[in-house]
């Protein structure tokens, strides 16, 4: 299809460490088309905030990467880094998961947020000023002439991960990989980035949303992906996966919002370095047979896949 | 156990202009053994402010705190010190308790170290308990900060709060980075060790379902103010302002309806805080508002009834 933005095929990554090399990504395969919202909902630890610096070619120094990322046709996962950083804030944004790292303490916010739009659209001081208070407005964080002047120390958690959120938007990018981009932040002000990520996504944008809020991502995905030790393990439009979510992790996972209980998952989450052999979720899975010892098949169903011996 | 009574926070900042700036004003709260609060308000309403002046960590500009009738605001370090293992914070950022240079095991050993009167072999031991009970293994605790995932770095500062055995702690959104699973784990955890030793809890978050799923009382908060406090306050509303966030829960429409602007409030206004966005407001809340007992409730709106 030619309207896809965003294509990730056979993706892998492993960090060592003392104790053996994590397996944090194991072959992911997915793309994303332009306006589309994908949410990747899943295990906390199973690979999620890695995957997206994959794709950003922000790993950590010592991780090994395999795989190929296409965007738009072109493969940035073979560019040079000097190329990629061109890449980076004009093409593809990203909202890191830790506001406090992303930002520098010592730079006032507003120079931060304004930072992308001179870099990568040209403006001037004055323009990329005057559109970074309309973005702090916009979320609620007034008085913006002040709050612009201000450091990241003076703003309280839910304030800066809007201030990231605006900064991961202020320059036009064709994606924008957001993780958690909601943390921290009241029903309210949710609503205000729902809004916008709504807005940017009709504007021919693409997103990766990262993240745990699966009533934020229940309300605006396009399509779902479920991650488990390191798997993507289910794929599929969000509809279709919020009637009847088909891998037994994803069924487990939405038993437990507060809503329905609270119940956690019995047992407890497996080790990324020597990851539990054939289907990955069998020491906790009520359904297993004998063949979940062996690696399950990723199942074509129609419109949605799901990595499960189940449906083989 | 803890009572706080008109609590005051005002931030000044700038070195030749100094600009004021009130986060908290006037919050009375009283937390029992055993009990559940749960602290839910807008984003900037002041609540890891408040949090952080609960445990000491932040000298409050007024007002006093007592733990078990004890004074603690004003008390010297070195008094204050036998209290700090009773009284924990999780705070929200968790950058703010682990050292980066430290391995997580040793960040989540210091304070046996402090406390002092443990072995080495004790201390070990210990700290690998704590680590499952949060979920984590082995594999994670001789690792560095940036070498865990964002849900993982969370689990390790909520195993460090635990390790004195706390009497009363504090959550300052200590679940926002974990999936629901491990969200319900945590939280069916620290309710085992409640019902085990009286243990009192204070849950700060925005997720409003887990607010009620899991507290006894809930306050809300609005510009550094409380302003409706009880019991099942979500499932009967009477402050405009809790209403608004539970309508907002339901992402039925992505407009947030916000009422005609009145402009800029007049310097001084002492009316009600939530003048400016409540959608009910009539001449009569440009007068001052106190919380006041409505049916089993304190709200601070003259309307409710
Ligand atoms: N620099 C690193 N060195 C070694 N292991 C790492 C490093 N960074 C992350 N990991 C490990 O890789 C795995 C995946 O981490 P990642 O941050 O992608 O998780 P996540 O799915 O984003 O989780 P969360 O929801 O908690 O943020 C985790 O088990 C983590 O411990
Ligand atoms: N060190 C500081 N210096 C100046 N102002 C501060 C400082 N810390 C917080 N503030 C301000 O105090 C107000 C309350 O902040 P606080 O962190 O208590 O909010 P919060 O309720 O925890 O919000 P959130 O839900 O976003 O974490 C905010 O307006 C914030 O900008
Ligand atoms: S492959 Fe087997 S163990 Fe794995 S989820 Fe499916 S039924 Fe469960
Ligand atoms: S006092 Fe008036 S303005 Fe304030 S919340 Fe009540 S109705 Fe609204
Ligand atoms: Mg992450
Ligand atoms: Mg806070």
């Amino acid at each position: 299809m030619s309207d896809v933005l965003l294509k990730v095929s056979g993706v892998s990554v492993s960090i060592p460490t003392g104790q053996g090399a994590v397996h944090a990504v194991d072959d992911a395969a997915f793309s994303i088309n332009k306006h589309e919202v994908f949410s990747l909902i899943g295990e906390s630890g199973s690979g999620k905030s890695i995957l997206g610096q994959a794709i950003m070619r922000l790993l950590p120094p010592n991780a090994v990467f395999s795989g190929k990322v296409e965007l738009g046709g072109m493969e940035i996962s073979a560019l040079s880094e000097k190329e990629m950083q061109k890449v980076r804030g004009k093409t593809v944004a990203s909202i890191a998961q830790n506001p406090y790292l992303a930002m520098n303490p010592g730079i006032r916010v507003g120079t931060q947020i304004a930072e992308p739009m001179r870099a990568h659209l040209g403006m001037s001081k004055e323009e990329a000023k005057a559109r970074t208070c309309r973005a702090l407005k916009y979320f609620d964080i007034i008085p913006p002439e002040v709050r612009e002047r201000e450091y990241p120390f003076q703003y309280s958690g839910g304030m800066l991960q809007r201030a990231m959120v605006a900064m991961g938007t202020a320059a036009d990018p064709e994606l924008i990989i957001a993780d958690e981009p909601t943390k921290g932040v009241d029903v309210l002000k949710k609503r205000n980035i729902a809004a916008i990520f709504q807005k940017v996504a009709s504007d021919g944008c693409a997103f990766l949303l990262i993240t745990h809020d699966v009533g934020f991502a229940r309300a605006m995905s396009d399509r779902i992906a479920v991650n488990y030790c390191g798997q993507i393990i289910e794929i599929a439009g969000r509809d279709a996966f919020f009637k009847e979510p088909l891998h037994p992790y994803s069924q487990a996972l939405l038993d437990a919002v507060p809503e329905r209980g609270m119940h956690p998952i019995p047992g407890s989450s497996p080790s990324m370095i020597e990851v539990p052999e054939g289907c990955r979720f069998h020491p906790r899975c009520p359904y297993k047979t004998d063949r979940c010892l062996t690696n399950p098949p990723v199942v074509k169903l129609e419109g949605r896949c799901v990595r499960c011996w189940i449906y083989a | 156990m803890l009572k706080a009574e008109n609590l005051r926070c005002v931030y000044t900042s700038g070195l030749i202009k100094t600009v004021k700036k009130t986060a908290v004003c006037g919050v009375d709260l009283e937390i029992c053994p055993g009990e559940t609060v749960a602290i839910v308000g807008e984003s900037g309403c002041g609540k890891s402010t408040l949090a952080k002046m609960l445990v000491q960590q932040l000298e409050p500009t007024s007002g006093e705190v007592f733990f078990d009738g004890t004074k603690l605001t004003g008390m010297n370090w070195k008094n204050l010190r036998k209290f700090m293992g009773k009284i924990q914070l999780i705070p929200q950022n968790p950058d703010d308790v682990v050292d980066p240079r430290w391995t997580v095991e040793r960040s989540v050993a210091e304070p046996f170290v402090i406390c002092g009167g443990f072995s080495r072999e004790e201390i070990s031991a210990n700290v690998a308990a704590l680590f499952e009970e949060v979920g984590l293994s082995a594999e994670h605790r001789p690792r560095y900060p940036h070498e865990l995932s964002g849900g993982e770095l969370q689990r390790v500062v909520i195993a460090r709060a635990l390790t004195l055995k706390p009497e009363l702690l504090v959550c300052d959104e200590a679940t926002s980075m974990l999936d629901v699973s491990v969200q319900a784990f945590i939280v069916t955890m620290l309710k085992e060790i409640q019902k085990k030793r009286g243990l009192g809890l204070v849950f700060i978050t925005h997720d409003l379902e887990a607010a009620k799923a899991v507290s006894d009382r809930v306050l809300v908060m609005y510009a550094g103010e409380i302003v409706e406090e009880g019991k099942d306050v979500f499932d009967r509303p009477l402050h405009p302002y809790t209403r608004a966030l539970m309508d907002a829960v339901q992402y039925a429409s992505l407009e947030v309806v916000l009422p005609e602007d009145v402009g800029p409030l007049p310097d001084g206004f002492s009316g009600c805080s939530y003048y400016k966005l409540c959608r009910e407001r009539t001449e009569a809340c440009k007068e001052s508002q106190k919380l006041r007992n409505v049916s089993e409730r304190l709200v601070r709106c003259w309307k409710a009834k």
